[in-house]
């Protein structure tokens, strides 16, 4: 053993002085000095320290850093000699696992401990372990951008940092579920709330925030995210994370694979947060329409999980057929207390008539709305001039099934339109129907959305549709009445509806709230029916229809160019773009593509497709490791297909996306 | 049992069209042969395909026939020409024909559903017959209402209750279980006593014909009530020359049909007058057994679910709608069919196929012409056809025609001609557009083409276009204002295509003084007349035009285009195998080497090139390819469209009919030997001749079938070819 001495004191064997420090890496943090000889194994050094120590702890997941090399010492078989250890070795006894403030996806921090020995794939796998995200591939980790504006954040009220530290995974695969959460969120009222905060989509932002946060204004700003990336197959340590840091948990490839409401809740409610973000803070761009669905999405969203409805509602599917509908229906009726009028209100025609205001936009007419006897029977809707004239022939009968239906309501100006597009052989009609208080609009609106789908006001979802109306209209009153409050006022979270904190910026600017909200009213009309995961998925589906999608941007140098230009990597392309216009030069696919390669020296990238296609570029916004990865990533992922049900390929993975470890 | 219907259907054309004025003894009698001749060959038949057919199946098979027998013997007996009965003649020969083309179907839960409409046919048919044959003895166009439904309601009662007569005691058996819902009918319809004992007598006469029991025939009662309505709307299609169009045997117009008459109200079966249905036959069950009740509530409540769900079902089935629609050659011959509102275009395709003997191609497509607007477009294979024969209105020109349109899976086939951007290179190879398309289409979202560019707008009203530059996207259709860059944020939706539909306009240059004849169109379906609804955009050249019409659809339908070609392609597959099956006498002569080989594992794919061309192990997941066949089928039409391409970029526009290229159904001619471009799919052979009737069309099964191998020697080449790409792009897979 090291450490032999003759009576002088003078070793007689090949030993010298090994000083460890103990702790993180910590200048002034105690050390211990080891006797120890090169063919001293790295598992004996490691007793040795304890030992020297001499403290009850746990020390399993201790292990010693080579500060120098940048290099944990994790064979404990190996000898000091084959690490080429030697005395000047400045190394650190340290813990592998250390805590790390996350950001995840929905802009909420977390506190949990993250391996930082391990290559960030395994890493983030275990990370996405804990949080129950599965595909943890398609998710990497970012350095938290820089802090300009010290003093602006210092006012801001502290916010809450979930904990995680102290929960410890099982080493077994699946978490099992326990009250419908993996177990080991259930064990406190705390882990509980944090996997709330996860499985849950947050309130809108409140549209104050949401203006002060940066947002890019160019091509050029939207590359600068992308260099911050970290290297998938390097520890935490090797990149120069230490404990405390604060990483950013997103989802880095856009190909997300297998997407399911009922296994993947947190997976699919973080994306959803992601979506929203991008969308809300421009990072893609999209059309007004389009702004309004996702708009009215996430207002259906944040309903929904605001109260608490996160269960699907039993046989919720849309397209519910009317078997279904009227057998639970039914079920309901005889279940409940049998009212002796039940058989009369199923064999009365129900119909509605009344007084309406109509109005039928013509070109070069100023009429305005005149008074009529509506009556509207089954999915038809006639009226005439007056009353007493209904036996006769209506001044016009028109048939809504398959019509728009498009609200029209201003609560606080007691305003309750319905206008209908209704479709015939020679064009559309467009009719408006003017309504005198909210029941009769409910009532009206209900019978004309069941008409348009061809249904009549005895379908079994008529009343339901009624009280639906009438719950959104309170829900407008609550949003846009109340004398005071100010429509950006920080209640954004309010079940009312403030359409600032829905829409990107850019749309706060050019549109007043009461412009925004029947808009965005209109638009829910369509997705009001959806469940929360159902509207989560629509959300990010309608995401990803969008042409700018998934497509990560750098700045680069082609080879024979002088000039930047950007290069958009998605997943199954390369897209040159030119800087200055923002123009589509050229497109190539990863389908035919034959390899890559990079030359680490001159940061360059060469790609050779089919039929000899050759492109070079040299990355300048990002380390071309980052573009590299990029590319490898997708090329892996496309592979799963394959691999389904299969334990992921680490392997793989790390050889299609790393390769520079040998300079 | 394809040939049988599909004869059965030639009459039912030939009669409702030409010979109208014909001698109807003469044509009753030839119905009489037919049905004998169809009822014989049919129990014949049965065998034949043992597996599909579920036991119950049968049974209502077999009550089906006693019925018909019994109807038929009856006939004889009073030896009457009359034409109600006549009309059930003819309803029967529909109830066979659907039948036999729902034994296809295989679903046989679906089957006894059928089963059950087509006993409700008769009368329903019967009222096809008064209007086309013989006009109907009540002249005025228009009878109200009620009074009308009346008067053919006491018609049909009295027959029936002479049908009942020569009906042996089972009817008073099923009279008996009848009484059941009776009871629920009165208890229901208290308001209108009066009218009670009418449905009374109805019902006990109906339930003499009904074998299956109880409930089903409470379903009839319902359906004799349904007659009325047709009638009065082919009196109104008296006038007209040639009945072109769709024909609504049930007429849909719901509105302001709610009478207080009581067998109004029953005919409408509106979803709240189900309800209450199903509530009296809950309330019967629950008064049944109370005890039961209180004892086994879950049992109950599982019983009583169990049997309004049959109620609802047999409710539903008892809403279907048919229409006899006229479908138009490319040869201007027109066959006439039936289709209930359930069918997709692909069936109805599918049928059409059969019957026509015109071999299975994925180009075979149903195109709606409005020649109104000078339009058409073809029917994607997921909608549903009565839906939207439906929005045709009453006079319509519109035809509906039967015929081969590359257009309509040209996506799938080329895809990189549509899905790539502009800056993409046009030519690929076959593995990579599976890979462009699996990309496309299977994927979490579908992602629409990137297409933008040029297009002229047609402004309202006005015969002047104007250039716009127009941009697809997945939310419609947005065009940049003037002055404004190309980003998303400052683009104007010109339309969202939720509501409309894309068509082909024809001949705009003349019409409209359109730049080019390549023009397509948005409207909503339901919009027939000229319109400021509709929206005319014009490209400068086809390929242009083709982009954006499948572009549109891709962002319209998404992936159910993609199921679509699927389905489509695996029927012609499993076509294009049982072809090759059968054809396997003529194999064993041919002297090419590797097909018999290749034939022999096509369930291994492993050396057709295809299989394994996955660049980065991209893999193909759906399995297209089964056989080598269908491969050379595939490509032959791949040639052919190229071809065609060539040809129409040279003198004409898509739109236009395009008779020589689409073969003639039941024509059987030398085309496809002398044809220079490579031919196309041939007609496969028919299915295996059922013994009764020779086949018809056999001189041109050999024809097929020599034209057939004709295509695969040239697909020889092809596999080999297709070797050489895998072998590159096995070695392509290493470096990476």
């Amino acid at each position: 053993m090291a450490g032999m001495k003759t009576a002088t004191g003078d070793y007689i064997d090949s030993s010298w002085e090994l000083r460890v420090f103990v702790g993180e890496e910590d200048p002034e943090a105690e050390s211990v000095t080891l006797r120890v000889t090169g063919e001293s194994h790295i598992g004996g050094v490691l007793l040795k320290i304890v030992e020297e120590i001499n403290r009850k702890q746990d020390w399993s997941d201790h292990a010693i850093w080579w500060e120098q090399k940048k290099q944990w010492l994790l064979q404990t078989h190996w000898t000091l000699d084959k690490y080429g250890i030697l005395a000047d070795a400045r190394l650190f006894f340290g813990p592998q696992h250390r805590p790390i403030l996350l950001r995840l996806p929905n802009r909420r921090a977390l506190r949990l401990r993250a391996s930082f020995s391990q290559p960030l794939f395994q890493a983030v796998a275990a990370i996405c372990r804990l949080l129950s995200i599965r595909h943890p591939e398609e998710l990497s980790l970012l350095r938290a951008p820089e802090r300009k504006e010290k003093k602006k954040k210092e006012k801001e009220p502290e916010e809450e940092v979930y904990d995680l530290t102290k929960v410890v995974l099982a080493g077994g695969m699946a978490p099992a579920l326990f009250r419908g959460m993996p177990a080991h969120f259930s064990d406190s009222a705390q882990t509980e709330a944090c996997y709330h905060m996860l499985s849950r989509p947050q309130p809108p932002p409140d549209p104050l925030l949401l203006q002060r946060l940066p947002r890019p204004s160019s091509l050029l700003d939207k590359t600068q995210l992308h260099s911050r990336w970290l290297d998938s197959s390097r520890c935490l340590m090797q990149q120069g994370i230490k404990a405390g840091d604060t990483l950013w948990l997103r989802f880095k490839y856009y190909s997300f694979f297998d997407l399911d409401p009922k296994t993947d809740p947190v997976r699919l409610t973080q994306l959803y947060e992601q979506a929203r973000w991008d969308l809300l803070l421009e990072e893609i761009d999209c059309t007004e329409e389009e702004m309004m669905v996702f708009a009215a999405l996430q207002y259906h969203i944040n309903k929904l999980s605001q109260s608490g409805e996160v269960s699907e509602p039993a046989g919720a599917d849309p397209g519910l057929d009317d078997l279904d509908a009227a057998l639970s229906n039914l079920e309901v009726k005889l279940e409940g207390s049998a009212r002796t009028d039940v058989l009369d209100s199923l064999t009365a025609i129900p119909e509605l008539k009344d007084h309406l205001r109509i109005l039928r936009p013509r070109k070069l007419t100023l009429k305005g709305y005149r008074q009529h006897w509506v009556v509207f029977k089954e999915t038809t809707l006639s009226y005439y001039k007056s009353q007493d004239e209904a036996p006769g022939d209506p001044i016009q009968q028109l048939n809504l099934k398959g019509c728009e239906v498009v609200p029209d309501v201003n609560v606080s100006g007691q305003k309750f339109c319905i206008k209908l597009l209704v479709p015939s052989p020679e064009g559309m009609s467009e009719l408006y129907l003017r309504c005198q208080d909210e029941q009769q609009y409910a009532r009206w609106m209900a019978g004309c959305r069941l008409a348009s789908k061809g249904r009549t006001m005895a379908d079994s979802s008529y009343a339901s549709e009624v009280q639906g109306i009438l719950a959104f209209l309170s829900l407008q009153r609550a949003g846009t009445g109340g004398p005071g409050s100010q429509p950006q006022g920080p209640d954004a979270s309010a079940e009312g509806l403030n359409p600032y904190g829905l829409v990107a910026p850019r749309f706060q600017r050019k549109f007043k709230a009461k412009q925004l909200t029947p808009r965005i009213l209109e638009a829910h009309q369509n997705v009001a029916q959806l469940p929360l995961s159902e509207a989560q998925l629509r959300f990010i589906q309608a995401w990803q229809s969008l042409p700018d999608f998934g497509i990560s941007y750098f700045i680069v140098k082609f080879k024979g160019s002088r000039k930047d230009e950007i290069l958009g990597i998605a997943n199954n392309r390369l897209i040159r773009i030119d800087l200055a216009v923002g123009d589509v030069v050229k497109t190539w696919r990863f389908s035919n593509m034959r390899q890559w390669n990079v030359n680490w020296d001159i940061r360059q990238v060469a790609i050779e497709f089919d039929e000899h296609i050759n492109v070079a570029f040299s990355c300048v916004s990002a380390s071309c490791r980052i573009v590299h990865e990029y590319i490898g990533g997708y090329i892996f992922l496309s592979t799963r297909e394959r691999a389904r049900g299969e334990e992921l390929d680490e392997d793989l993975f790390l050889q299609l996306t790393g390769g520079h470890e040998a300079f | 049992m394809e040939q049988l219907s599909d004869e059965e259907i030639d009459h039912g054309a030939e009669e409702d069209s030409d010979k109208e004025d014909q001698d109807l003894d003469k044509m009753f009698g030839a119905w009489l042969g037919e049905l004998d001749k169809l009822t014989q060959s049919l129990d014949s038949d049965k065998p034949m395909e043992p597996v599909k057919r579920s036991p119950l199946r049968q049974e209502t098979n077999m009550a089906n026939f006693s019925y018909r027998f019994s109807i038929y013997n009856l006939n004889e007996a009073l030896s009457q020409g009359e034409t109600v009965d006549l009309d059930a003649l003819m309803a029967d020969l529909c109830s066979i024909e659907r039948e036999l083309s729902s034994i296809g179907a295989g679903n046989s839960k679906r089957q006894i559903a059928e089963t059950k409409a087509s006993q409700k046919l008769p009368p329903s048919r019967h009222t096809t017959k008064h209007g086309t044959l013989k006009g109907l003895s009540s002249s005025s166009n228009r009878i109200t209402k009620p009074s009308h439904a009346n008067y053919s309601l006491e018609d049909i009662t009295a027959q029936l209750d002479q049908a009942s007569l020569s009906m042996d005691e089972a009817a008073q058996q099923s009279v008996l279980e009848d009484a059941k819902p009776l009871v629920t009918n009165q208890h229901r319809r208290t308001a209108s006593a009066g009218t009670v004992s009418d449905a009374e007598v109805r019902s006990m006469s109906n339930s003499t014909r009904s074998s299956i029991t109880s409930a089903a025939s409470s379903m009839d009662s319902l359906d004799i009530d349904k007659v009325t309505r047709p009638q009065e709307l082919e009196l109104t299609h008296q006038g007209q020359p040639i009945t072109e169009h769709a024909i609504s045997l049930r007429c849909p117009s719901k509105p302001a049909k709610r009478h207080i008459d009581f067998t109004e109200e029953q005919a409408e079966l509106t979803p709240h007058s189900y309800l209450d249905r199903e509530t009296s036959l809950l309330l019967r069950n629950i008064a049944g057994k109370p005890s039961h009740l209180l004892t086994k509530e879950e049992q109950a409540a599982k019983l009583k679910a169990e049997k309004i769900r049959v109620a609802l079902e047999k409710i539903k089935e008892a809403q279907v709608k048919k229409l006899v629609i006229r479908v138009h050659m490319s040869d201007d011959s027109s066959k006439t069919m039936m289709v209930d509102e359930r069918q997709t275009v692909r069936q109805v395709l599918d049928n059409l196929m059969d019957k026509s003997h015109c071999g299975y191609s994925l180009d075979w497509s149903l195109v709606e012409t409005i020649s109104e607007l000078q339009m058409e477009r073809i029917f994607e294979d997921h909608e549903n056809l009565v839906e939207n024969l439906l929005n045709w209105t009453r006079d319509s020109q519109n035809r509906l025609m039967f015929m081969e349109r590359i257009e309509k899976y040209a996506l799938f086939k080329n895809p990189q001609n549509y899905l790539l951007g502009k800056k993409e290179t046009a030519e690929m190879a076959d593995r990579n557009k599976e890979v462009l398309l699996e990309e496309c289409f299977c994927g979490s979202s579908v992602t629409i083409p990137e297409i933008e560019g040029v297009l002229w707008l047609k402004d309202d009203g006005k015969k002047s276009w104007k250039k716009r530059y127009f941009l697809l996207r997945a939310s419609g259709i947005y065009y940049v204002p003037k002055g404004k860059a190309k980003v998303s944020r400052d683009l104007v939706c010109f339309l969202q295509l939720d509501h409309v539909n894309v068509y082909y306009g024809q001949d705009y240059r003349n019409k409209y003084k359109a730049p080019t004849d390549c023009c397509l169109v948005l409207k909503h379906p339901q919009i027939q007349k000229k319109s400021q609804y509709i929206k005319y955009l014009c490209c400068d050249d086809v390929r242009t035009l083709h982009q954006w019409v499948n572009g549109i659809r891709i962002a319209k339908y998404g992936k159910q285009l993609y199921m679509n070609y699927q389905e489509a392609l695996k029927r012609t597959e499993s076509a294009c195998d049982w072809t090759s099956l059968s054809s396997s006498s003529i194999k064993s002569g041919s002297s090419s080497s590797s097909i018999p080989e290749s034939q022999s594992n096509h369930s291994t794919q492993s050396d057709s090139g295809v299989s394994d061309s996955q660049p980065a192990g991209h893999v193909r997941s759906q399995s297209i390819v089964s056989s080598i066949f269908s491969e050379a089928w595939k490509r032959g039409t791949q040639l052919e469209e190229s071809s065609k391409a060539r040809m129409d970029s040279m003198n004409r526009s898509y739109t236009s009919l395009m008779p020589p290229l689409s073969p003639q159904p039941k024509l059987v001619s030398p085309y496809t030997a002398s044809q220079p471009s490579p031919p196309l799919p041939p007609p496969p052979p028919p299915p295996p001749p059922p013994p009764p009737p020779p086949a018809p069309a056999s001189p041109s099964s050999a024809q097929s079938v020599c034209t057939f191998w004709g295509l695969s020697s040239h697909d020889v080449c092809q596999v080999q070819h297709n070797h050489q790409a895998a072998e590159r792009l096995s070695a392509f897979r290493t470096p990476v």
